[in-house]
């Protein structure tokens, strides 16, 4: 049959043919296709321009034109002699057929691809327009000269197509010369585009040093192993490996590898783990408000009490209490029982510093741990979220609340005297009558809750008591007002 | 792979089964000067043997871009199964080229499977009122032309097939449109049209197929004026799953060597 007789050197056209070329790089790199164009200058080959795949599957960082940055070895992985260069070849006016060719950049990363070339005419200069495709990262296989393998026997074939598991069978060199459709349909690659890459293609980045030495151990003894591998999409997947090896007539040696897909069991280990992680969080936590709950709560006033101690830095511990609770759940019911506390909760959070604590200490009590802070300081930071509480009403039913709180220092104390002070102030404060700041020891007058919200808060700032050190007041708590 | 939906073995857009079944049917492409039929050109029928229109009105939005995946699909499956070796001319639809889930990769991905070289693939661009974004189909034109693959441009001289779309696009092959064949041997007004075609082709380095071609008289004004690739039911009508063949006195019939 004829075959259509048409001249695809553009050069006889009307058109230019630079925006020509440039289209048909980007043509190219839609249809999958990384492509480069090169010319050979002073006796170097230049590349002056490449589509975005190239740019990306060849790891291409270098501004064009530049350089040939790489080592070309033909598809038995000798190097080429320069004149075997594709892109001083001199037969290439008519497009080559594909041809397999490595590329070994200057880390000394090696890329198996196939390649065809045909020259063009740019603005009289003669360049080459070179198309890559199943660009392929490997490891070197040094001194495995890649042989063309005999035809797999029919039988071999028969079997390994009908394995209902992923199947396939790989030469010395490591290329694949047979895949099972359990295999492509797992990797999601048709059968053609597996066929003659090499194994590579399908090992995770991380596991392709170690794939390429178990690959030279298990030509002679097969063997088993777990492998992190990658789907087309690039999605990973954990591997179970069972190989056996056979032999040609010749005594060339050639793997079949069934993969297992170890996914499942790994996803269930993680699984575990994460179900772990949440156990740790729910012994932790409050699950209502997802404060620290009052066991976790205890250590932490712990390790705050031994940290003041050691460093000599203050710390003020202060317990608030929701005024009027129990008549919120008894009118309103315990769902608006639990978006207040809900709610309440997230406001004081959201008023305090990153390394200030709040705990659930249970019912509608919470406890307050102010680092670095003195009970003065601790007043105001308490002082100002009672302020903000009276602006806020919580809940869907708009409930106006307010807290009593009692507020101590350590001392030297233990946690339990502490926490007994703190009771102590607490109950002086609700005493007071609701809505009110003690400090145990010396301060027993509570500052009643101011009656005039209206007031701007940043010129709001409570009456603080006297402070006998006299901190700076940007040791307070800093709060997002 | 930009450009192309398939993960997760295979493309589920382009490989999900259409809800009708169809099949495609051949016609002759013939090459007067060698005497012998150079490609078929792929048609879609119904699976029993209808009209490509009970197909085609069951395309919809939907569907479309799936459909001329599939199409593409079955035309190489069909002709490789039939053991045709000439060139295989596949419609195409333009705006493909814009949908990544049209998968452009799977002809490619086909071609390879049957061992089909892509030099025997002539893609005729259809529908090209519906043309959208040029520089995007001429970046794809480009490229299957730098593959190797040939590219027509459908329904030339008609419509919007028109001059203005060589501005951009660099087709292998014009098909002229039947509307212009039709009677072009008693029709001076359209042979006047067609030798303007003519010329322009051979300045352009284009080479020219007469669609349509429905009588010896048309076959010969046509030949005459220097078309020598010409299709129509004055050669063979399109088979459904058939390679139709021509008499060898047909083409002598049109030369003038009776």
């Amino acid at each position: 049959m004829n075959a259509l007789q048409i001249t695809l050197d553009s050069d006889t056209r009307q058109t230019p043919l630079q925006p020509r070329l440039q289209s048909t790089l980007e043509g190219l790199d839609l249809l999958g296709i990384a492509a480069l164009v090169c010319r050979v200058e002073d006796d170097a080959v230049w590349i002056s321009e490449a589509n975005a795949l190239a740019r990306r599957q060849l790891a291409l960082e270098t501004e064009l034109p530049a350089a040939d940055p790489w080592q070309w070895l033909d598809g038995k992985l000798q190097p080429l002699t320069a004149d075997a260069h594709p892109a001083r070849r001199r037969d290439t006016s008519a497009p080559q057929r594909w041809q397999r060719y490595h590329l070994r950049d200057h880390r000394g990363e090696l890329r198996a691809l196939r390649l065809r070339c045909r020259g063009v005419d740019a603005g009289g200069e003669r360049q080459v327009l070179l198309a890559l495709d199943r660009i392929t990262a490997i490891e070197p296989t040094p001194a495995q000269p890649r042989t063309r393998t005999p035809p797999l026997p029919a039988s071999l074939r028969q079997w390994i197509g009908s394995l209902p598991i992923g199947a396939c069978v790989l030469d010395a060199a490591g290329y694949l010369c047979l895949v099972n459709p359990a295999l492509c349909n797992f990797f999601g690659y048709a059968a053609c585009e597996l066929l003659e890459r090499h194994f590579q293609v399908l090992l995770a980045p991380a596991s392709r040093e170690s794939g390429q030495r178990y690959h030279q151990t298990s030509l002679t003894s097969g063997g088993q192993r777990s492998v992190e591998l990658m789907r087309r999409d690039g999605s990973l997947c954990a591997m179970q490996v069972e190989d056996s090896v056979v032999h040609y007539a010749d005594g060339q040696p050639l793997r079949i590898a069934c993969l297992v897909d170890m996914t499942a069991q790994r996803d269930q280990t993680r699984e575990l783990q994460a179900r772990n992680r949440r156990l740790e969080y729910l012994a932790t936590r409050d699950e209502m408000t997802g404060l620290h709950n009052r066991r976790y709560g205890q250590q932490l006033l712990e390790q705050a009490l031994q940290r003041s101690r050691r460093y000599s830095e203050p710390l003020a511990v202060a317990m608030l209490d929701l005024d009027h609770f129990k008549a919120v759940n008894d009118e309103h019911g315990h769902a608006v029982g639990d978006d207040v506390l809900r709610e309440f909760a997230s406001l004081v959070g959201a008023m305090l510093r990153q390394s200030d604590t709040l705990i659930r200490w249970g019912g509608e009590e919470f406890l307050l741990l102010l680092p670095g802070v003195d009970r003065f300081s601790a007043h105001a930071t308490l002082d100002r979220i009672l302020t903000r509480l009276a602006q806020q009403p919580l809940s869907a039913r708009q409930l106006q609340l307010a807290f009593s709180a009692g507020i101590a220092e350590p001392r030297q104390a233990t946690s339990e005297k502490l926490l007994e002070r703190v009771d102590t102030a607490l109950y002086q404060a609700k005493q007071a009558g609701r809505g009110c700041i003690t400090m145990a020891e010396e301060v027993s007058q509570p500052l009643a809750l101011r009656e005039d919200p209206e007031i701007p808060e940043d010129t709001a700032l409570p009456e603080s008591p006297a402070r006998p050190e006299g901190p700076a007041q940007s040791a307070g708590p800093a709060l997002p007002l | 792979m930009p450009g192309c939906a398939r993960h997760e073995s295979v493309c589920r857009r382009c490989d999900a089964p259409l809800p009708f079944d169809f099949t495609m049917a051949f016609q002759p492409l013939v090459d007067l000067e060698g005497g012998e039929i150079y490609g078929y050109e792929a048609l879609v029928r119904s699976s029993d043997g209808g009209s490509a229109a009970s197909v085609l009105g069951r395309v919809d939005d939907d569907n479309l871009y799936r459909f001329d995946q599939a199409c593409r699909v079955k035309a190489l499956e069909l002709a490789h199964r039939l053991g045709h070796q000439g060139l295989l001319s596949i419609n195409f639809l333009p705006n493909a080229v814009y949908e990544p889930e049209a998968c452009i990769q799977a002809t490619l991905i086909t071609a390879e499977r049957l061992g089909w070289p892509v030099d025997r693939l002539c893609f005729e661009i259809t529908e090209t009122e519906k043309v959208r974004d040029r520089r995007h189909l001429q970046n794809i034109v480009s490229a299957y032309r730098e593959m190797g693959m040939t590219v027509a441009l459908d329904d030339f001289g008609s419509g919007h097939a028109n001059l203005d779309l060589l501005v951009d696009i660099v087709p292998d092959l014009l098909k002229i449109d039947r509307r212009l064949v039709d009677g072009v041997d008693r029709r001076p007004r359209q042979q006047i049209l067609i030798g303007q075609i003519v010329t322009l082709a051979e300045k352009l380095d284009i080479a020219l197929v007469a669609e349509g071609v429905e009588t010896l008289e048309e076959a010969r004004w046509l030949y005459r004026r220097g078309i020598v690739r010409q299709q129509g039911y004055w050669y063979a009508r399109p088979e459904t799953e058939g390679l139709p063949q021509c008499q060898p006195a047909q083409f002598a019939l049109v030369r003038g060597q009776h």
